[in-house]
């Protein structure tokens, strides 16, 4: 008897996985490592694709309250949060990383 | 004459000042949408501009602008990339000033790409979170990538601009097969 599934992933599904994969990966990084409580009050990882339909994996943050209080804060939040994003690039290879910021927990 | 790309980010410093200053959230969404879209070019053209001078700075000025046109902001993921693979053979080889150099353009490309990101979602996106922090945050990221571009020696800009015409290269094949 022949199976109907499809003997190798499509290509779609194959950037899927992948994609899924990064951002599990991202993920491990962030639960071994996590951002700075006294600057990040949460944060969640999110998967989708950019326009030119390559792959982004975005760390979505909401900072604290105290982050955003005064001007040297905020400087060390956007410093902190750029070192954050170099950072991630090593991880989790063949995506595109980002920080973005909210400012409550995004709905998934 | 070519036009003060200069400018663009005390624009952008100016739309989220407006911003800061309205009292009607949707008006003061539309402004802060207008700052993160003005720091984004002001560093894309900025970089966009020099290249151009680096690569074909001897042509006239209208061929200067077919090819300054031509650099499309896709061009700048597969550099990224390919600046972070030169980085790994430098590593490897132990050439310490070729990572330095590696390292300060492998920045300037993340905070390319962040800004390309937050430009789509102030742009495009019909909604959007944090717009004053994104917009905020878009203008420093713009002014520090502008300041470690001007920093850089004329021999990374090369780099930059070599590794970046090979990407315009690979995107021009593709589009032709």
């Amino acid at each position: 008897m022949t199976s109907s599934l499809p003997k190798h992933p499509r290509p779609v599904m194959c950037r899927r996985l992948r994609r899924s994969s990064g951002k599990q990966t991202l993920e491990r990084w962030l639960a071994d490592d996590p951002p700075r409580a006294d600057l990040i009050a949460s944060y969640s990882v999110r998967a989708y694709s950019d326009r030119d339909g390559d792959p982004v994996l975005s760390i979505d943050v909401v900072p604290t309250v105290k982050a955003l209080r005064s001007d040297g804060e905020r400087q060390e939040l956007f410093r902190y949060v750029r070192d954050l994003r170099h950072r991630a690039w090593s991880v989790a290879p063949g995506s595109i990383k980002v920080v973005n910021f909210r400012t409550s927990e995004p709905q998934r | 004459m070519s036009p003060a790309f200069d400018e663009f980010l005390a624009v952008a410093s100016a739309l989220l000042q407006a911003a800061d200053n309205q009292t009607d959230p949707a008006t003061a969404e539309a402004f802060y949408r207008r700052a993160i879209s003005t720091a984004y070019y002001a560093l894309f053209h900025r970089i966009t501009e020099d290249v151009t001078g680096l690569v074909v700075g001897h042509l006239e000025a209208h061929r200067q602008t077919v090819f300054r046109r031509s650099i499309a902001h896709p061009a700048f993921k597969g550099l990224r990339k390919d600046i972070a693979d030169q980085h790994q053979q430098a590593e490897q080889a132990g050439l310490r000033e070729r990572q330095s150099i590696l390292v300060q353009l492998k920045a300037l490309c993340d905070h390319l790409l962040q800004l390309q990101e937050s430009r789509e979602s102030a742009d495009y996106s019909p909604h959007l979170d944090a717009p004053s922090i994104t917009a905020e945050e878009a203008l420093r990221s713009s002014a520090v990538a502008l300041q470690t571009w001007a920093a850089l020696p004329e021999s990374s800009e090369a780099l930059f601009a070599q590794s970046l015409l090979w990407h315009l290269a690979l995107n021009q094949r593709f589009k032709a097969s």
